[in-house]
């Protein structure tokens, strides 16, 4: 599988179909599918029938302190059995608290007694999918004051002792650390390729006093060249463009797919360059 | 705080509406405080994208409800629902199911046209998705021994519905959908739904084919569906106008493959 992929969205359906165009895999949103019948599923079976697909949820709200929701995770399975996606994801994050959802994606104070509650909800939801999850970082507005570890050890910790994995949004990396004042490379130098399994690529609003998370613009240069970072870092991992609102023609996506692929290919190969040379002077020292 | 009283708290702050005060002390206590925005401030981020994603969605499900209404009386609408309705589905593809009900009991929301238009888009969007069959076809039908027709039971596909209306809605939402100047009548209509391959249809009957297909939808077979015709046509006709439903149920793909033996 090529490791450049794009958020599936129906109005591009009928240019795929027809162009068949250079995107190693697509991301379809799981909560679309979970009805039994209909277009939706039609396009998917269709779309999968020419390329790899994953799923990325909203909805399975693996923070919250309500009792997991066995419907959902009933239907995910149904879906996830007959699709075989090639991984699965959704948001470290709650939405649902006494059965009011709120269908946002919420955030947690970044302690010890969160890591262990997100883990063990973690662990009985891969049991019961008998599959490993991917979890998104979050776009943060706020921070809590009894928090007492930050956001990557936060999440190492979680895709240490559960066996899941990360979904690293650079966006939401970069909108964070603007909203908190943090420094996005330094996230970025605490992140361990190994737990990662997939990058999102998105664009954000600038609301004067905070960075907005939309999926609605395109990919900014800061965003772009942390991705850069990632990438010298971390290595090659399947990333893709991510547009939820304001979504344009299929031809736009696609020349931020291949500045994303430009970027990724030329950072591997600098990567590759330096351990040839490394091992070069190695070999020499012998 | 434990974490669950601070779900409780951050949910109850965000889900607030405009018109409520509520108490925010405890969370306050657990929000970092720095000099660029203040707490509340960061908070409200949270409560315009809770009510801004819940305003487009049930825009999304109502559009024709929404271009009725116009953006005034829409957002009255929307802030009533999310108060008394708040979302508790995993899927925001039923939020909104209980708007038809919400507004046959609240004023000013109580006028007939307006819940009949809301209930007629409900059903457009409940059926988009619904379960995909084989359609029952004519040639199949061909092949069963006249003999045995009047003993057959037929079923309607899943995606399948009859409605009842007070007004001319399909009328209304043919207009609102085609952006053309809208007339409502207050007149007893009754309606039938259903999806053929992707897309959802309807159409106004009259009250003895509605009858028929509900009869229908309840397990009768085609010799009872004639006795009830005959009450209204006589024994004569009945048989001939049942054929003509049928037909037409058949060529619309009303009706789901059914292994009749």
């Amino acid at each position: 599988m090529q490791p450049y992929g794009l958020g599936f969205r129906y109005p591009h359906y009928q240019y795929i179909k027809e162009h068949l165009p250079d995107v190693g895999w697509f991301e379809f949103i799981t909560e679309n599918l979970m009805e039994p019948g209909g277009r939706p599923r039609e396009v998917l079976d269709s779309i999968h029938r020419d390329y790899p697909v994953v799923l990325h949820g909203v909805s399975l709200s693996i923070g919250s302190t309500d009792p997991l929701n066995q419907t959902y995770l009933s239907r995910l399975k149904d879906l996830v059995d007959e699709v075989e996606p090639e991984w699965i994801s959704d948001h470290l994050c709650w939405a649902t608290v006494n059965a009011h959802n709120s269908h946002g994606l919420l955030p947690m104070p970044l302690t010890k007694t969160v890591v262990d509650h997100l883990v063990d909800r973690i662990q009985q939801v891969q049991d019961y999918l008998k599959r490993p999850l991917t979890f998104e970082n979050l776009s943060n507005y706020l921070e809590f004051a009894d928090s007492d570890m930050d956001e990557a050890d936060f999440i190492n910790e979680i895709m240490q002792r559960s066996g899941a994995s990360l979904l690293l949004d650079i966006n939401n990396v970069y909108v964070s650390s603007m909203n908190l004042k943090r420094d996005p490379v330094e996230f970025l130098d605490k992140m361990q390729a190994s737990h990662i399994r997939q990058i999102h690529l998105a664009g954000h609003e600038d609301c004067g006093s905070y960075l907005f998370d939309t999926h609605g613009a395109p990919v900014c240069h800061e965003v772009w060249d942390l991705f850069r970072v990632a990438c010298q870092k971390l290595g090659s991992i399947p990333f893709m463009i991510e547009r939820d609102d304001n979504v344009p023609e299929f031809d736009e996506l696609m020349v931020e797919l291949n500045q994303a692929r430009a970027i990724h290919d030329e950072a591997i190969n600098e990567q590759k360059t330096q351990t040839d040379g490394l091992r070069s002077v190695s070999v020499g020292a012998v | 705080m434990n974490f669950h009283a601070f779900q409780q708290a951050f949910l109850n702050q965000i889900t607030q509406t405009t018109s409520e005060t509520t108490e925010i002390d405890p969370l306050i206590r657990v929000l970092e405080h720095d000099t660029r925005m203040t707490p509340h401030e960061r908070l409200d981020i949270y409560v315009r994208d809770y009510r801004g994603r819940l305003y487009e969605v049930l825009k999304e499900h109502y559009p024709e409800t929404y271009h009725y209404l116009g953006d005034d009386d829409y957002l009255a609408l929307f802030t009533a629902f999310i108060s008394a309705c708040p979302p508790s589905s995993y899927s925001l593809r039923y939020w909104g199911e209980q708007l038809p009900d919400f507004c046959e009991k609240t004023a000013p929301f109580n006028q007939p046209e307006l819940v009949d238009l809301i209930r007629f888009e409900w059903t457009i969007h409940d059926l988009y998705d619904g379960e995909d069959v084989s359609v029952l076809s004519s040639d199949a039908l061909s092949q069963i021994d006249p003999e045995r027709w009047m003993d057959l039971c037929f079923q309607v596909i899943p995606c399948f519905k009859l409605s009842q209306a007070e007004s001319n809605v399909a009328a209304l939402w043919q207009s609102l959908n085609d952006e053309k100047p809208v007339a409502t009548q207050a007149v007893d209509t009754y309606l039938v739904h259903w999806r053929k391959d992707y897309m959802v249809y309807f159409r106004d009957l009259t009250q003895q084919e509605w009858d028929c297909l509900e009869r229908l939808n309840e397990g009768n077979s085609a010799g009872e569906l004639c006795e009830f015709l005959a009450k209204d046509i006589g024994d004569e006709a009945a048989p001939q106008i049942f054929i003509q439903y049928l037909q037409s149920w058949i060529n619309d793909g009303m009706l789901q493959e059914t292994p009749f033996d």
